[in-house]
């Protein structure tokens, strides 16, 4: 059973076409990865599911009960289920209140404890993300940045979250502290069943973190799948790139690469039939025979094996054939 | 005990008395602190005692015998026309003036803070109209509407405040809107409202708190203008009426007797001008007690460097020249002739000159008695400002002796010259004013040159000339394009010293691409500025040398460097926006050196400008050379920077994290950038970069850097293959590899960084690492070569321990 799903999403903000006719589900337990580039609509979603954007269209629904407009005494609880981390810790926490008291005031709002248990509980929860429970009496000031990130992340525990947006929680960080966070994070994961959306512009920290991954471009999926099947035999153009963007640890870099070109274009106005045609080295600039990507919307289709990939000529299927 | 509860404990001790919270001692850690205490405490206690201690006959009273006195003992400040006591008539005045300020100003704070928040959270169009609204009244000075006002409300005291009240909301409710509608943007305002927390904790503890502090500012600033508007009021008599005076209407009756006795109008003016002064620094006080970051350590050592600094020696030369000009001044007021103390300081002029000619001393002494009081004045400044911004305390040490310096010039030779002569008098006073001058030029000059040497560094000390010798016959080998021999940069803190870059030795053969790499606070983006000469202040930059092109550059002169590595050496860094300017078109940018540098003009210029737009495959070049910053994309600015960079076809290119902040599809298409320009014009790169995937990618050798030093110095090639540093080891393992197994844990280095306050002793990485031994705690290991082109600084593999090799 899906912890979420969100069928048909519309964001808009006036003009702009933010998110446009996404779907996708988080199994329960399970974590979904949210990669594209930046201006990919990747992080309105999650400001649609935990209601900071307003949705246009569509459904959000949290254990198949519709939360898409919840307000009043179900959005209270709607708040405490679904819980969102920010990608700069040093933005996200109030840099006027102590560690102790932000999270003391998450326990107030939802859990009915009394002062001397919220207590214990708040030197709980910083042991649970491996600090001094007497950090508590500090400011968010005298942390470094993969400290601010576990203090964020217990204060998420706090509430005793069934979902956790994951907004690119570690893309502030140095590569060291990042590894440590993300182990937390799939400790903490089996330790309480917590659902994930991980958001990241970075395909090797998404692969490591999530169990299936949605490929964003322009406010659209435009690949959907399990995560080793996607990094092993990626169908859409875009997806390719993509990996084919993050440096591999090969000196002198990979050279059978075909990087992408261009830059992701203006949303308000992004190029018809399918958005990837302007910038695709297998589409109309390099196969000019190609019309079908100028003319038609791909859409997301699923095949045989549930794949999800919105192309007319699928990479995989190409080779295989 | 469990750990919760050791919480608790600390919880319970932390009630501490009030002079001893955080609160207070941030209020106090700086000097403004107690200056706002004292000045505040003498205001209270005036406008307390003043109505209880003074009679109304001690202020009403008249004696027209004893009119416009000066000075004395019975009247501290003389007299007014009427032969009232003007400083009792100051002091009583004090509450009513605060009275009205205060509730002028209240009134002002809350129908502008009230009324600007409001618009920040009106609807669309309303919050349009309001915004428009407030800006409007903005456009009237706020005395101006208050005077119009007052014809409204009638000319008396209560007519003043309201008027007041009422004109300088519209500034207040602007400052408010901004602070409210900046604020509900912030994702920590965001993650409260995910938390689910109540819209009344949200503003209660999230955004007011985080404004309060520019609030606070603002409120005390706004009350001292109203001090100043009511007083205005007054003194155009449109504010208090019949018997009851305030600060304003004394300052009319003095004005009438400006020339007779000027301490009528001074005294109430002064009065204003102390308020103001105590508002200024409360407000700034105040909002320093409530922000949290001085509520930790630094708190209390900032409260007790100030005093430490008020005390060294050249304060103290300062503060010192300073009060001898004030005493000097105030003198002759004391002195036997009170009423015209001018006269006083000729006849003791007269006497130390042993001669009686007072005319003549009249002359030349009228000069010597203007430079004295300007150069009085003008110390008194200088102390004030050096006081309170410590870049400019040298400088303002300098100047402040200057003047006392040369009034005391002026005055000497007054003493000296020939007072039978009144033109000897004036010859020997112009003397001593030309000799002041020169000396003013020449400490000025050298004043400028310590400048810009600091700026490039401070001046090498430890160039020992044999050294210098030594590097010298390296000549005859292939130079380096770059080579640094000991560049350090150092910091003295007020908590002592830091060195973020420690005794750096590096070679950038031409055509290399060299990768540094470190976690943050490593010093890897510090190194290149170093390299560059940028070191920012306060840092003091030493090295044997840094030579670029065989040049020493380190020595050489400001002019010349600039020109040189203007030529030679180009910088790229992270935020491509912060390094352009947001008002020149591209275009201008692009071409503005090379037109400077290399006086290159015209076509000729604007067809180089298009070739470099090639090089970092910018499109459609002719239109975005016209085109300004905020047109182009992050990954567009960065390949614009770049281009900019190759104008004057450089060396060397430092780039410093230019990828970090783009896409990862951007950064691969930059890196093909770099890569296509090191090969094609040849160009050495210095590549800085936290991620050493991207080094791996494009570079031929890295620089790895833990806590200001190099640690190991690789070729990339070997990278993979050969025994490395822990640490870098440990960095390569941390980067989740595409083909590593999802369900193990990613490989993390435990611990952090060291503070570059508190380095361990021995190896700064010993804490972290897996290896660690027994003399990694004693000795910091030296970098050494473990073959010809790799460098390690780990005693695991330069010289390892029996037992120790195996793990």
């Amino acid at each position: 059973m899906n912890k979420l799903r969100v069928r048909d999403l519309v964001v808009r903000y006036g003009q702009l076409t933010a998110v446009d006719g996404v779907s996708f589900g988080i199994p329960a337990g399970g974590t979904l990865g949210l990669v594209g580039e930046s201006g990919s609509g990747k992080s309105t979603i999650a400001r649609a599911i935990v209601q900071l954007a307003s949705v246009a269209r569509g459904q959000i629904a949290l254990d198949e009960v519709d939360i898409t407009f919840a307000r009043g005494a179900d959005l209270n609880e709607l708040r405490s289920r679904i819980q969102m981390i920010f990608q700069d810790p040093y933005a996200s926490l109030n840099p006027r209140l102590s560690v102790g008291a932000m999270i003391d005031e998450v326990l107030q709002r939802h859990r009915s404890l009394n002062a001397d248990e919220r207590r214990q509980e708040v030197g709980r929860l910083l042991e649970m993300v491996a600090l001094d429970p007497l950090f508590a009496d500090r400011y968010p000031h005298q942390f470094s940045g993969g400290q601010r990130q576990r203090i964020a992340i217990a204060r998420t525990l706090a509430s005793q979250p069934e979902l956790v947006i994951l907004d690119e929680v570690v893309s502030a960080l140095d590569v060291s502290v990042q590894a440590e966070i993300l182990n937390l994070l799939r400790e903490l994961q089996r330790e309480f069943q917590l659902s994930y959306l991980f958001i990241s512009h970075d395909l090797s920290v998404v692969r490591y973190m999530s169990d299936s991954v949605c490929v964003m471009y322009l406010g659209q999926i435009v690949e959907w799948k399990e995560t080793e099947d996607l990094f092993r035999q990626p169908e859409h153009p875009y997806t390719q790139g993509l990996i084919d963007s993050i440096p591999k640890m090969i000196v002198g870099g990979d050279p059978n690469r075909i990087p992408l070109s261009g830059e992701i274009p203006d949303p308000h106005d992004p190029p018809p039939a399918c958005r990837f045609h302007t910038r695709c080295p297998f589409g109309p600039l390099a196969h000019p025979e190609r019309a079908a990507c100028r003319e038609d919307d791909p859409h997301l289709r699923i095949d045989k094996s549930n794949h999800y990939a919105a192309c007319h000529y699928p990479l995989v299927r190409k080779e295989l054939a | 005990m469990s750990s919760a509860a050791t919480y608790s404990d600390v919880r319970a001790r932390s009630y501490l008395a009030f002079w001893r919270t955080p609160f207070f001692r941030a209020f106090l850690s700086s000097p403004s602190g107690f200056l706002a205490l004292i000045l505040t405490g003498i205001l209270l206690a005036t406008a307390l005692l003043a109505p209880l201690v003074l009679t109304r006959e001690d202020v009403y009273q008249r004696n027209v015998r004893r009119r416009l006195e000066a000075p004395s003992a019975d009247h501290v400040l003389g007299t007014d026309n009427l032969g009232r006591d003007i400083l009792k008539r100051t002091l009583y005045a004090t509450p009513l003036t605060l009275q009205l300020a205060t509730s002028a100003a209240g009134m002002a704070i809350v129908i502008g803070f009230t009324s600007g928040a409001v618009t920040a959270y009106l609807p669309g169009r309303l919050r349009k109209i309001g915004v428009r609204l407030i800006e409007v009244m903005l456009a009237f000075p706020g005395i101006l509407i208050a005077i119009m006002l007052v014809a409204v409300f009638g000319t008396s005291a209560e007519g003043a405040v309201l008027a007041i009240g009422i004109a300088f909301s519209p500034s207040l409710a602007r400052v408010a809107y901004t602070l409210a509608s900046g604020v509900a943007g912030l994702d920590y305002i965001s993650s409260a409202r995910v938390l689910g927390l109540s819209s009344r904790r949200i503003v209660f503890r999230y955004i007011i708190p985080n404004i309060a502090e520019t609030l606070i500012v603002v409120s005390f600033n706004a009350t001292a203008a109203a001090l100043v508007a009511v007083s205005s009021l007054s003194f155009l008599g449109l504010g208090v009426q019949g018997t009851q005076f305030d600060w304003g209407r004394l300052i009319t009756e003095g004005v009438l007797r400006l020339y007779q006795v000027p301490l009528l109008a001074l005294a109430p003016a002064l009065a204003i001008g102390i308020t103001g002064l105590a508002l200024g620094f409360m407000g700034e006080a105040l909002a320093r007690g409530l922000n949290p970051v001085l509520w930790t350590q630094t708190a209390s050592i900032q409260s007790r460097t100030w005093l430490r600094r008020y005390f060294s020696s050249e304060y103290l030369l300062l503060s010192g020249s300073t009060l001898l000009l004030i005493v000097f001044y105030f003198l002759p007021w004391f002195g036997p002739d009170a009423a015209d103390p001018d006269r006083t300081l000729i006849t003791g002029a007269t006497i130390l000159a042993g001669s009686s000619n007072l005319t003549a001393i009249d002359i030349g002494s009228q000069g010597a008695m203007l430079l004295l009081r300007s150069g009085a004045w003008i110390a008194l400044l200088l102390g004030i400002v050096s006081y309170f911004f410590e870049r400019y305390r040298r400088i303002c040490a300098v100047l402040g002796l200057i003047c006392g310096f040369g009034a005391a010039s002026y005055f000497v030779s007054l003493l000296l010259a020939d007072f039978g002569n009144p033109g000897t008098a004036l010859a020997s006073a112009q003397l001593g004013f030309y000799f002041g001058l020169i000396a003013t030029i020449l400490l000025i000059l050298q004043v400028i040159s310590d400048k810009s040497a600091e700026t490039r560094g401070g001046r090498h000390a430890a160039v020992a000339p044999s050294e210098g010798r030594e590097a010298a016959t390296d000549a005859s080998l292939p130079q380096p394009l770059l080579q640094a021999r000991g560049l350090t940069v150092r910091f003295d803190l007020e908590s002592g010293p830091i060195v973020p870059v420690n005794d750096i030795n590096l070679d950038l053969a031409e055509g290399e691409i060299v990768g540094v790499v470190g976690e943050s606070g490593s010093g890897k983006s510090l190194t290149a500025l170093a390299i560059a000469q940028l070191v920012p202040h306060p840092g003091v930059l030493s090295a044997q040398h840094v030579r670029l092109r065989g040049e020493d550059i380190t020595v050489m002169p400001a002019g010349e460097l600039r020109y040189f590595l203007g030529s030679e050496m180009a910088m790229i860094f992270q935020d491509p926006m912060s390094s352009l300017n947001p008002a020149l078109k591209i275009g201008t940018q692009l071409t503005e050196a090379t037109r400077v540098h290399r006086r290159i003009r015209g076509k000729q210029l604007h067809k180089m400008a298009l070739e470099r737009m090639a090089d970092v495959h910018i499109s459609a070049a002719e239109t975005r050379l016209k085109q300004y910053p905020h047109e182009f994309s992050g990954g567009m600015r960065q390949r614009a920077m770049i281009a900019m960079g190759l104008m004057n076809s450089p060396s060397l290119i430092i780039a410093d994290e230019p990828t970090t902040a783009l896409d990862v599809t951007i950064q691969a298409q930059i890196i093909d950038v770099l890569r296509e320009i090191n090969q094609e014009q040849g160009t050495t790169i210095m590549l800085i970069s936290h991620d050493i995937g991207v080094i791996i990618e494009i570079c031929s050798r890295v620089l790895v850097m833990y806590a200001g030093r190099i640690v190991e110095d690789v070729k990339i090639t070997e990278l993979m293959t050969t025994d490395k540093h822990p640490y870098t080891e440990a960095l390569i393992a941390a980067v989740p590899a595409f083909d590593s197994n999802r369900d193990e844990p990613l490989a993390s280095i435990p611990g952090r960084p060291p503070d570059l306050d508190n380095l361990p002793a021995g190896c700064a990485f010993a804490p972290r690492c897996p290896y660690v031994f027994e003399r990694c705690h004693e000795e910091t290991p030296p970098l050494l070569h473990v073959d010809e082109t790799h460098r390690i600084a780990c005693f695991l593999r330069t010289d390892p321990p029996e037992d120790a090799t195996r793990e």
